[in-house]
């Protein structure tokens, strides 16, 4: 058994992101509300934003799913704070190209992302990780 | 928001068995014609077995609820057919054809005997369970259906065996009704006692759950449902292969399954219809092979199991469907089904000793499907570690989501055995989920 691959997939920032993730909650009175849905695996997040003008002022999100897909939406929950709607889905866009072509996307990539090139060793995974990106990506 | 699995009540539920005197695989099976005279013969004749993932881990795979692996016998089958005889069925004059449809219809005479239909005719070759319930559903039960008339249907159902009903439901302002279980996952037999009345058209019923493996009284309940002049479709997927089928002992009106989760190819399935029944019941499809003769204006079909063939079948497998046939013939299905069990009740107790295992769907009689969660680790989770630990295991809702919702979970893992597993196999298991244990804590 090679638990390396593993250990990698399910480092401690996944962990962690998957135990205590960022403003879980639900938020029924925010601006906008964003469903994150995979009808294969089940796995169905809620994303809430509150919004000012044209940024986004504040972030939760709520829902169930594996701790790739949580610790996914926890870190991009963090990182839509403060992003316009365009830089958002810009955003979105970078860590999804960045995910499936790794180092020659091009794309700045910050630390927080690191933890997540692990999933490109597990085709079946992938999805967990794009879950929630894809969704600010294509429906905000 | 994850929900405990209800509280299991003691007495109704399967007390875990002893795991006892582990069976002998080396014990002689009683064929005196065959080359396979132990389990270990019979494993030895599935190449697939013995692959190994990128990591040179033997693949153990626990997954036979999906699909079974195939014999070489059957893989001989579809070699053999394309190799040597690759000819059209029916109306042939040369050699490859007659051949072919020699070989077809014996086929169809295996199955016959198989599960001791009365007559060939009674045997439709489909692509599937699927197609098998969708076509009682567009025909059958497209005339018998008024509005009002109730459709019933256990929570316990595959979705093949919910959708062509609700649909039906919907189309014809019918009423699709469904029997709830108890908290071991058995079908709550007081509920269903009320719900079928005369009402009920038509019962639609899995023998074996594939979610939770529990096996259902069907004998019983046909017979219920026969002194309401209600019509009974068994959906066999999980026990033909596993477990004997008797179609007249049963006395349902129709039964269906597929050839690849007995042994047997994909692509190829089985509806059982008594004579009557498909004698009066229209064509579901149109085209070559169904008809007696054809007019611009009118068409006569032909007779049952053609009239339900239309278009050039799945011949290949078709043919390897009786070589699967044959093969658990050659195995002894008594074997078979005494392996199985016997897996069970390791698995089961073997799982039952990981502390924070909760076993979803404990029946007094179970296939050898153990569903289960363990602590809040999400079930695709367990799955990937399984897999690096070189165990396959399906995860999520198996094509059962209102039966994982009124249980409260999101989905499950399952392990699902075939005959030649193994303890070690089990072991595995285990092990693999220690490891996710290890991971999560």
């Amino acid at each position: 058994m090679d638990q390396e691959e593993l250990n990698k997939l399910y480092d401690d920032s996944i962990l962690q992101e998957n135990r205590q993730p960022y403003h879980y909650g639900k938020m029924p009175d925010a601006d906008l509300t964003l469903e994150a849905y995979n009808p294969i695996c089940g796995d169905q997040f809620k994303l809430f934003l509150y919004t000012d003008e044209d940024s986004i002022k504040t972030a939760y999100f709520h829902g169930y799913g594996c701790a790739v897909s949580k610790a996914s939406t926890s870190v991009l929950t963090r990182e839509l704070e403060g992003c316009t709607i365009e830089e958002a889905k810009a955003k979105c866009r970078d860590f999804l190209n960045w995910l499936s072509e790794g180092e020659g996307a091009k794309v700045n990539a910050p630390n927080s992302w690191e933890s997540f090139a692990a999933v490109r060793d597990f085709p079946g995974r992938l999805s967990c990780a794009q879950l929630a990106w894809e969704t600010i990506a294509k429906e905000l | 928001m994850l929900h405990r699995y209800p509280p299991q009540h003691g007495s109704q539920c399967t007390n875990l068995i002893s795991i006892g005197k582990r069976l002998n695989f080396t014990q002689q099976l009683k064929n005196d014609n065959s080359e396979i005279q132990s389990i270990v013969d019979a494993r030895s004749q599935f190449p697939n077995l013995n692959r190994q993932d990128h990591r040179d881990n033997r693949i153990i795979y626990l997954d036979n609820a999906a699909t079974t692996h195939k014999p070489q016998l059957v893989i001989d089958s579809l070699v053999n057919h394309f190799s040597n005889q690759n000819a059209n069925i029916h109306r042939g004059i040369h050699t490859l054809a007659i051949e072919a449809t020699s070989h077809y219809e014996e086929s169809r005479r295996k199955v016959q005997q198989f599960i001791n239909a009365r007559e060939e005719s009674e045997v439709i070759f489909t692509s599937g369970t699927t197609a098998g319930v969708n076509l009682v559903a567009q025909t059958f039960a497209q005339q018998q259906i008024r509005p009002g008339d109730e459709i019933l249907i256990s929570i316990l159902e595959h979705h093949s065996n919910l959708l062509p009903w609700q649909q039906l439901a919907a189309q014809k302002g019918a009423k699709l009704k469904v029997i709830p279980i108890t908290a071991c996952g058995e079908l709550d037999m007081p509920s269903l006692e009320r719900m079928l009345t005369s009402r009920v058209k038509i019962l639609a019923l899995t023998h074996i759950s594939n979610s939770l493996g529990t096996i259902n009284p069907i004998r019983d309940i046909i017979k219920m449902a026969r002194s309401q002049g209600t019509y009974v479709l068994i959906d066999a997927a999980q026990s033909v292969g596993s477990y004997p089928i008797d179609v007249q002992d049963l006395d349902c009106d129709f039964l269906v399954f597929s050839g690849h989760k007995m042994y047997g190819p994909t692509g190829i399935g089985v509806l059982y219809g008594k004579a009557e029944l498909l004698q009066a019941m229209p064509p579901w499809q149109f085209g070559g092979e169904m008809i007696r003769s054809v007019q611009i204006e009118k068409t006569v079909f032909a007779a049952p199991p053609h009239k339900f063939e239309a278009g050039t079948p799945p011949i290949a497998q078709a043919i390897a469907l009786g070589a699967a046939i044959d093969f658990i013939g050659q195995v002894g299905l008594e074997h078979i089904q005494a392996q199985n069990q016997a897996l069970l009740a390791y698995g089961t107790e073997l799982l039952a000793e990981i502390p924070g295992l909760q076993l979803v769907g404990k029946a007094r009689h179970k296939s050898a499907i153990i569903s289960f969660m363990l602590e809040d680790i999400h079930p695709h989770d367990l799955a990937t570690i399984l897999n690096q630990a070189g165990v396959a295991v399906r995860a999520g809702h198996h094509c059962t989501q209102p039966l994982m919702e009124s249980l409260g979970l999101p989905g499950t893992v399952r392990a699902s055995m075939a005959f030649y597993n193994t303890y070690e196999d089990i072991d595995q298991l285990k092990q693999g989920l220690l490891l996710a244990k290890k991971i999560f804590t």
